[in-house]
């Protein structure tokens, strides 16, 4: 009842500043649903009647809700988790957001500065911002009482994404290094990992968002030493390194 | 010098590479502009979006916003057809066709965007006409009445649909619009894309496709239509999707003594499992193995646990505990099983039968050594041993509910074992001089029937409010235990000169009959206290009973008729457990601790049913309990706990059922026996790193025991040992070691480690106070490989140094050394579909005086097998068990009063030719492995 009361407020007040407002800065709550039974069954040819996930079944839920935010302003994003949720039991511990992590994209200086925690490495990258080649669909969707129009990218050569932005906010930033669409994404779907992220939320404010510069502070690497590191410590993982690989990518 | 010419001459590419640039920008740039302009109200539309895409694939190539007048500009690098999209909230998406020509302008001028309520007028005209032909919101299909070919996928099926075309590139047309989503079971993003979802899927797992017109995700949520749809294809699948079976049939032989027949499946329809398997051999005491038994059976006895930082943990105990005295010898064994399962959404079922036949026969020899102050003897036996067991077992487990709803479990477990064994004893103690001290001969034969019913129910539910659980369970069991048995035994014991001293010859009927019923029962509420704490309560009541009747007849006029009173007794023995505990528990993020303590009392009661006497003893029980764990970082942790707790004399301690059975082993009880108290400490540390494969962990522990009880032994003149439990003060025990590996090349995992281990043990020997220092030191290396590559393997080295010091003879002191080799190398060549391991176990023991004859062993056993057909059916498998013949079955035990050396016969190194036929459908290959 509450998130519809929200969802319903956002809806009208939106549709109302909408005929002649765009916005260009505030704070978007998504939620990120895993759904876990899916990666793991994905990892054998015949999941279901396999006993070791059906031992697996008994101590994990099958979808684990975890908040994201991301702050935003013409030129500045800020992705973070919103409250680490320490009873979300995650099978593949990778996706268990760190508290730590986050990513902040500096859109028209080409530069994006993200803390990323990959097992035990705690990782500062400074790079330029990740370059997707989306197609543009036509298809349309409404997410939080914006309309939303989808496009699809791929990452680590393979694994399609799918994206919903919406025009009304002309920011071209996203969740995780999502970026390069006409507008902010409001929903993001990875089939492959069993995952989606969208919008529930938009407050209207002005968030401050450090540079790029204040927030590399220390020693910083390329976004292509996670992989490199993990291409090494991960040789013999077979179908699960993989998977940590496209997470670690997002 | 080299170097500057290096960056001199990049210098110099760079300069120019930039006027080229410069160039480029003057003339090779493809201009788009215009003017975007409201058609109604003729307001100019700031901030719309206006796209290029590439045309052939609709990738995004360049975005602008509109200016406050509606202008744009674009300038795009790349010539080539494209599309341009205009988009504007609430107004109707502009999408036109365009060409990008290098060094020219596109000035598309004024572009007039529509509201979508000016658009949507025509969109209602046309799906009206529509509407006549669709009936309806959705058209269902059932898919099993369009004739596919087998194996073929749901485009395939979707082609026969009438309405629905699919094109080559598998784009997919409904009623003449074109589908964007395909759903599997109302899910949209838990599978890949439209056209790989109808690629991947069998249309034979399919049971209706239904076409629809789907609702803006808004539209569905408030219910109130916004007019927005979109063609969609959801593919409901079949209840059974997931059904077939698989299976093994093997059949080996050495083409003489031994055999090893094997034959099972497993067949699943849905979440429903029906297995079932029967198997042969004559090498090994075991019917399954691990893998066997989670495919085929109900699992064995795996344990899977939740760790504390949210891992799981599994692990495996084998068979239900046999007697070791079973496993020893030449096996012969069938079994048999099944196994069905079923799961619904909140309730499962799995039920299982087993039997087993199983024949041992053994030969053995042993030679004990007993090293007193003044003197020693030693003990010579060779025994005989041949048991006949089969056993017939059932399990059921039940699962109802959820965790709100609350769950409630019930197993029940039946089992029936009958035994007959027979057993030949010959045995002689001699002096140091060498003279006999005494001779036992025995013959002794028994019949068992053993039933046992256990039963188990709990309920576990969790409440609203995060932290509240409540958990009951309770344990019924019940055993009903026959034994018929016979001893013949001629026991003599001689003086210093060799003459019989005295005979006792034994020719007796024995009669035993145990029953034992018991009730267990606990209760657990956990309560939070504030957001990071919780406090548990605990309360459990057991509460058993058993009975026992032992009887011994001699001989009298050619019957076994005359009752023995020394050694028969009927006893009932009642006892009775309170036991309640408080737990404190405190949860932060990167630590928690853990305080609090048990209570309770045992009462035991002894009823003596022929001497009409009664005894009752009760103890107060204390477990005080302390933990802190810290994880500082993910893989990183710290722990530290105390643990003490009341150690209770056993009513076999205190009044032991006399036994003739074992002349030279005689128990006698100890009244004054008391309670003990047991301390112990334990702190530990690891670190793993995943990514540089590096892993260490220390760990120390401590413990010590008040009031322990241990054991007193006095060696009588006929050579016979009187055993009774006392108290003893200052036995302790103390270890600490440590692991460190990590990834030395390539994959290859090293790893150290070492460990040193020291215990105190008291006891008495002749009346004596014997103190037993040992201090064990051990070292190890190992090495693992394991990848998808053509060979994995893993080798263990260890090194372990053994030294023992007792008071009773200090100037003794036993050292030796051991040294261990285990490996299992693999080798795989897949193109060739052939694969090789080989199992090493090898054990070399340091030469000393007191196994100066000490013989090392080392069992090396190789096997070969080849897959053999397009689906791997069939499989070829030489195995070479223990190929140098090294194996010799031998246990020693040495401590500094006592030395001792078992030998045995058992399987001796043969060779196994086995074809394997592998059968599947729709299921997982036969041998997966994790």
């Amino acid at each position: 009842m509450k998130y519809l009361s929200i969802a319903l407020f956002t809806l009208i007040s939106l549709t109302s500043f909408s005929q002649t407002k765009f916005i260009n800065s505030g704070k978007i709550t998504y939620t990120r649903t895993v759904g876990q039974y899916t990666i793991i069954e994905s990892m054998s040819s015949n999941g279901e009647s396999d006993p070791w996930f059906e031992d697996i079944k008994k101590f994990f839920p099958k979808m684990v809700l975890d908040n994201f935010v991301l702050e935003f302003n013409e030129n500045r994003s800020l992705y973070k988790i919103e409250k680490e949720n320490s009873e979300n039991k995650y099978i593949v511990q990778n996706l268990k957001p760190a508290e730590i992590d986050y990513v902040s994209q500096q859109l028209n200086d080409d530069l994006v500065v993200m803390k990323r925690t990959v097992f035990e490495n705690e990782y500062l990258v400074k790079d330029s911002l990740v370059k997707y080649e989306w197609k543009i669909t036509g298809e349309v969707r409404d997410i939080a009482g914006f309309e939303c129009k989808k496009a699809t990218t791929k990452i680590c050569d393979s694994v399609v994404v799918v994206a919903f932005y919406t025009d009304q906010i002309p920011v071209k930033a996203g969740p995780e290094n999502f970026n390069g669409l006409p507008g902010m994404i409001m929903g993001l779907a990875v089939p492959r990992l069993a995952t989606t992220w969208f919008a529930t939320k938009l407050e209207l404010q002005n968030p401050v968002i450090a540079s790029v510069d204040i927030l590399a502070k220390g020693k910083t690497v390329q976004r292509t030493q996670i992989n490199k590191d993990l291409n090494k410590g991960l040789t013999g993982w077979g179908k699960m390194g993989k998977i940590i690989v496209w997470i670690a990518s997002l | 010098m080299r170097l500057f010419k290096h960056y001199y001459f990049k210098a110099i590419l760079l300069f120019s590479l930039g006027c080229c640039f410069q160039n480029v920008n003057a003339q090779n740039v493809a201009i788009v502009k215009g003017q975007l302009v409201d058609t109604s109200d003729r307001i100019s539309l700031t901030n719309a979006t206006v796209n290029i895409l590439r045309a052939k694939d609709s990738v995004l190539l360049h975005t602008v916003r509109a200016d406050k007048e509606g202008r744009f500009q674009i300038n795009a690098k790349k010539e080539g057809p494209a599309i341009i999209m205009i988009s504007y909230p609430q107004y109707a998406d502009y999408i036109d066709r365009i060409q990008l020509d290098l060094s020219k302008e596109l000035d598309l001028h004024k572009i007039f965007l529509n509201t979508k309520a000016h658009l949507l007028k025509e969109v209602i005209i046309r799906s009206t006409v529509s509407a006549i032909r669709i009936k309806g919101d959705t058209t269902e299909f059932k898919a099993d009445s369009f004739h596919v070919t087998p194996n073929a996928d749901v485009q395939e099926l979707l082609k026969k649909m009438p309405g629905i075309q699919v094109n080559s590139k598998g784009e997919i047309t409904a009623q003449g619009e074109k589908v964007n989503k395909v759903f599997v079971d109302g899910e949209e993003f838990f599978s890949d894309d439209p056209a790989v979802v109808t690629k991947n899927l069998r249309a034979d797992a399919i049971d209706k496709v239904q076409v629809y017109d789907k609702k803006s995700d808004q539209a569905t949520f408030t219910g109130i239509d916004d007019g927005i749809k979109s063609k969609t294809i959801n593919l409901q699948l079949k209840e059974d999707k997931k059904n077939g079976y698989f299976g093994k049939a093997e059949i080996g032989t050495n083409f003489g003594q031994y055999g090893n027949q094997k034959l099972m499946a497993n067949a699943f329809k849905g979440k429903k499992k029906l297995a079932g398997y029967f198997t042969a051999n004559n090498t090994t005491f075991e019917g399954l193995n691990w893998d066997e038994t989670r495919n085929y059976s109900d699992g064995g006895n795996t344990v899977t646990e939740m760790t504390d930082d949210g891992g799981i943990s599994m692990y495996y105990s084998s068979g239900d505990g046999e007697d070791y005295n079973e496993t020893i010898g030449l096996p012969n064994q069938q079994s048999a099983g099944a196994v069905f399962g079923n799961k619904k959404d909140n309730a499962s079922t799995n039920n299982n039968v087993q039997y087993q036949h199983l024949l041992s026969n053994s030969l053995g020899s042993s030679y004990a050594k007993t090293i007193l102050q003044d003197s020693s003897f030693t003990n010579y036996t060779t025994s005989k041993q041949k048991i006949d067991k089969k056993k017939y077992k059932f399990n059921t487990i039940n699962e109802w509910g959820t965790d709100t709803t609350g769950i409630f479990k019930i197993i029940i477990k039946g089992a029936n074992v009958l035994k007959d064994a027979n057993s030949e004893n010959f045995g002689q103690t001699f002096g140091e001089s060498g003279h006999i001290i005494n001779q036992t001969k025995r013959v002794s034969a028994l019949n068992e029937d053993d039933k046992t019913l256990t039963s188990n129910l709990s309920f576990r539910k969790k409440f609203a409010k995060k932290g509240r659980t409540i958990s009951v369970t309770s344990d019924l069991n019940f055993n009903d235990k026959k034994q018929d048995g016979s001893l013949n035994a001629d026991n003599n014991y001689y003086d210093f000169a060799g003459n019989i001293l005295r005979n006792d010859l034994v020719d007796q009927l024995k009669k035993n009959t145990l029953n034992t019923s018991s009730v267990n029962s606990s209760l657990t509420y956990t309560e939070p206290w504030g957001k990071k704490s919780f406090m548990i309560f605990k309360y459990g009541l057991n509460v058993a009973k058993n009975e026992s009747e032992r009887d011994s007849y001699n001989k009298s006029n050619g019957q076994y008729n005359a009752r023995v009173d020394s050694l028969s007794n009927h006893f009932i023995f009642n006892t009775i457990n309170n036991s309640g505990s408080v737990n404190y528990r405190f949860v932060e993020k990167k630590y928690n601790i853990s305080i609090g303590s048990g209570f309770g009392t045992a009462n035991y009661k002894l009823e003596d049913l022929r001497q009409n006497s009664q005894r009752a003893i009760s103890y107060n029980n204390f477990i005080p309990a302390f933990s802190w764990n810290y994880n500082p970082k993910q893989q990183r942790r710290v722990r530290f706990s105390y643990v003490g707790n009341t150690i209770n004399p056993t009513l076999q301690q205190i009044q032991p059922v006399i036994d003739n059975s074992d002349p030279l082993n005689i128990s006698i009880g100890n009244a004054n026996l008391k309670q003990g108290f047991t301390n112990k400490l334990n702190m530990s540390a690891s670190d793993f790193k995943v990514l540089k494969s590096r892993y260490i962990s220390i760990d120390a522990d401590y413990a010590n025991t008040d009031n322990g009880i241990s054991n007193s032994s006095t060696v009588d003149a006929f050579g016979r040992r009187v055993n009774q439990f006392v108290n003893v003060q200052g036995s302790f025990n103390y270890g600490y070691g440590g692991w460190f590996g990590m990834d030395i090349f390539k994959g290859i995992n090293g790893g150290l480690n070492i460990r040193n281990s020291v215990s105190r043990y008291i006891n008495y020997v002749n009346g004596v106070r014997n103190v037993n220092d040992n201090n064990n030191v051990s070292y190890g290396i190992n090495l693992s490989h394991w990848s998808d590559g053509w060979y994995n393997f893993w080798l263990n080295f260890s090194a372990n140094s053994n030294s023992t010091v007792s008071s009773i003879r200090p100037g003794v002191k036993t050292n030796y050394w051991v040294y261990s080799f285990n490996g299992r190398p693999e080798f795989k060549f897949k193109k060739i579909k052939t694969y090789i391991d080989i199992n090493i176990d090898a054990n070399i023991y340091q030469k000393t005086k007191v196994f100066a004859n000490q013989r090392d062993v080392y069992i090396v056993s190789p096997s070969i097998r080849k897959v053999f057909t397009k689906t791997d059916a069939w499989e070829v498998k030489l195995y070479v068990f223990d190929a140098f013949n090294q194996n010799s079955y031998v246990q020693r035990n040495i401590s500094s009063n006592f030395i001792s050396e078992n030998t045995n016969n058992g399987v001796k190194r043969y060779f196994m030719f086995s074809v394997i036929y592998n059968f599947t459908k729709n299921g997982k290959p036969a041998n997966m492995g994790f």
